[in-house]
Order: C-alpha cells, then structure tokens, then sequence
C-alpha cells in the first residue's frame, strides 16, 4: 500500500508572521511552512530550532504543512546529523581548495 | 520504530516475503476474463489466512478489504468490487500481510487477453524501474539514488510517473520512514543502512503523473483517465546486493 504525500524533516529557521514560518529541509532547500491545525488546537509551540516533519504537494515544493514537532532525542539526533553533514562538505571543500592551489603552482 | 531490523526480525520478514510471493503465485493463476474482483480479494482472504498470516490491509485506517485491486485508470488503493475483468483490461494487484510481528507489502500488474504493445510497454517499464530502483538499494547509496533510478525508466520511455505516493519503510509497522518517492536526486533523503527494510514501488501511468482521491476516499484514480501500472517489492538493505523477499 503506497504511502501518501511527500514528508521532509527540517529545522525551523526563522519564524514570519501568521504562524508562518521558514524551514530548512534535510537536503538544504528552504520552505515557507504554515503549523496544521492539529498543533494550533493542542497549543504545541513551534519556535526557531525545532526540528519538525513537513508534510509537501510535489506540485509545490517551495511551500509546506508543519505536522510534527520532532521529540527531544529526534531533534538532537538530527542536530547531529547536521553538524557531521556540514562538516562533510567543509571537510571536502577543503580538500578541493588544496587540490586546486597544488595543480596552480605545479 | 526502530529502522534497522534485529536479525529476528528480518529472519521473520523473509519468511513473510516468501508466503506473501505464494499469495501472488495464487493470485496470477487466477486472474482471467469474467473473474471479479471481489473473487479475487477472497481468495486472497483465504491464502493468507491458510499461510498462518494476517491481511495487513484489512481494518488498516478503515481499509475494507485484504488487497488492493486497480483496475485500468486507477492507480492505487482502488477497493475490491463485483467488477467481472474483461479483454484488454490491466489490474494491480497490492496485498500485505503480516506474519508474527512483522509485515511485508508487494504489489503485482497484470493483463486480461490482449492489450495494445503501449499497455505492454507500460506494464514491462513499470517492473524495470523497480527493478533498476532495488539495484540502487545498497548501504551507503541515499534514498535519493533509487528515486533516480526509477524516474530515468520513466523519462526514458515516456512514461507518467505519480509523484503524490511513494514507497516507504516497512517491517514493523505497514507504513515507516523514510519515504521513497518515484522522482528524486542521487544524494536526497536518508542514507541507507544494513538492517533496513523498504517497500519500493514506481507508479507510472500512460499519460500525466496527476492523480485524484476518488468520494470513496481510498481509490485513486489518474486525473487524465489514462492507464496505470504499479510493481512492488519488500526488499532487505544489505552491505552487499538487497535482499527481495518477496520472490
């Protein structure tokens, strides 16, 4: 059985007004997202640094429906992931700018 | 849920793979012109029951019946009726069950009597994608790279692909992460790991990827009317080839 609709983890970056707010999503894009309803009722909280689940139409991937907070353990697992995948890419940067100064000077 | 299955638990999920692959062996016997559709989830009831398993369908978020069978234009979730199969029909057939605690999904397109060589292509390149999308299925690989995959068999022979469903984790629950949509990069999502467990299955249609919930709430159908096709299997990440378990 098929599982519906596009969901992405993020972190909340910035929050704009009418519980709108800017997500950055695990592949690095950013997101407007506005909270569903559920978390509006249930007075859940969603404040910049959460890590939260997206749920997205594939026919609009700039705009999105916050339907998670992530749990504490989630969200510093996921911080983690973060920092390591960052580090990734600074670490291979790096690497390519010793490369291309290496090739310059020979 | 935990992602990565304990050896137990993925001894169990082959075991389910292998009686739910006896279930479609049953299921490609039976279908013909005039059978029902209603004849067909019956006695996909019945398999599944005499196999020691549970219809994992059934009851799951008020699903009616024990498989999915859609016919033509629709593509998935379509519910079990008295429609009797004529010539020239497609129908995919989805099932899941569970065995002990754990479940597995797969789903199977077939032909009534003749179709056009374009209905046969669709069928043929469905099954292909999801075979190129288990190859890429390895730990290391992202989930992004079987999504790759899979889109670059439909873009190759223009094909729709339904990018409103996806595949998705499986093993302990019917549906877990990650996902894994039809369309997608090499370095998107989640990075596989050994020990987990996904359903992968491309949906490709005739004509546009767009699709519309029919009233009923379950069936979905392609907004343009045109044929779709769907193949499903319940594979193991390892840290060499996959694992399809429902062989």
């Amino acid at each position: 059985m098929a599982k519906s609709e596009i969901r992405f983890d993020g972190e909340v970056i910035e929050a704009k007004p009418s519980a709108m707010f800017d997500v950055e999503l695990e592949n690095g894009s950013i997101i407007i997202a506005r909270i569903a309803g559920k978390l509006r009722i249930n007075y859940i909280r969603i404040t910049p640094g959460d890590w939260v689940t997206v749920e997205m139409s594939p026919y609009d991937l700039t705009k999105g429906r916050i339907i998670k907070r992530l749990s504490e353990s989630d969200s510093k697992r996921m911080s983690k992931d973060k920092r390591n995948r960052l580090r990734e890419i600074e670490k291979n940067r790096k690497k390519e700018n010793i490369e291309i100064t290496q090739n310059n000077e020979s | 849920m935990g992602l990565i299955k304990t050896e137990r638990q993925l001894d169990d999920i082959k075991i389910a793979g292998k009686r739910l692959a006896t279930v479609f062996k049953l299921v490609k016997d039976l279908v013909n012109i005039s059978v029902s559709l209603e004849e067909i989830d019956n006695a996909v009831a019945q398999k599944i029951k005499d196999l020691d398993c549970k219809a994992s369908f059934l009851n799951y978020e008020g699903y009616p019946k024990s498989s999915c069978i859609s016919v033509n234009e629709q593509v998935i979730h379509a519910i079990p009726n008295d429609y009797k199969l004529k010539d020239g029909d497609i129908l995919t057939v989805d099932i899941g069950l569970w065995y002990k605690k754990v479940c597995v999904d797969g789903a199977h397109t077939y032909f009534i009597g003749k179709v056009d060589k374009r209905v046969e292509d669709l069928i043929i390149y469905t099954n292909e994608a999801l075979m190129e999308g288990i190859k890429k299925a390895k730990a290391g690989n992202h989930v992004g790279a079987i999504s790759q995959a899979i889109e670059s068999v439909a873009v190759q022979h223009n094909l729709g692909i339904v990018r409103n469903y996806t595949g998705h984790g499986v093993g302990l629950a019917v549906h877990e992460k990650p996902s894994i949509p039809n369309i997608g990069k090499n370095g998107d999502g989640m990075i596989l790991k050994p020990g987990m467990v996904l359903a992968i299955e491309p949906m490709f249609t005739l004509g546009g990827g767009e699709v519309i919930t029919l009233p009923d709430g379950w069936t979905v159908v392609t907004a343009d009317n045109s044929m779709a096709a769907q193949f499903e299997h319940t594979i193991i990440i390892t840290n060499g080839n996959p694992i399809i378990t429902t062989k």
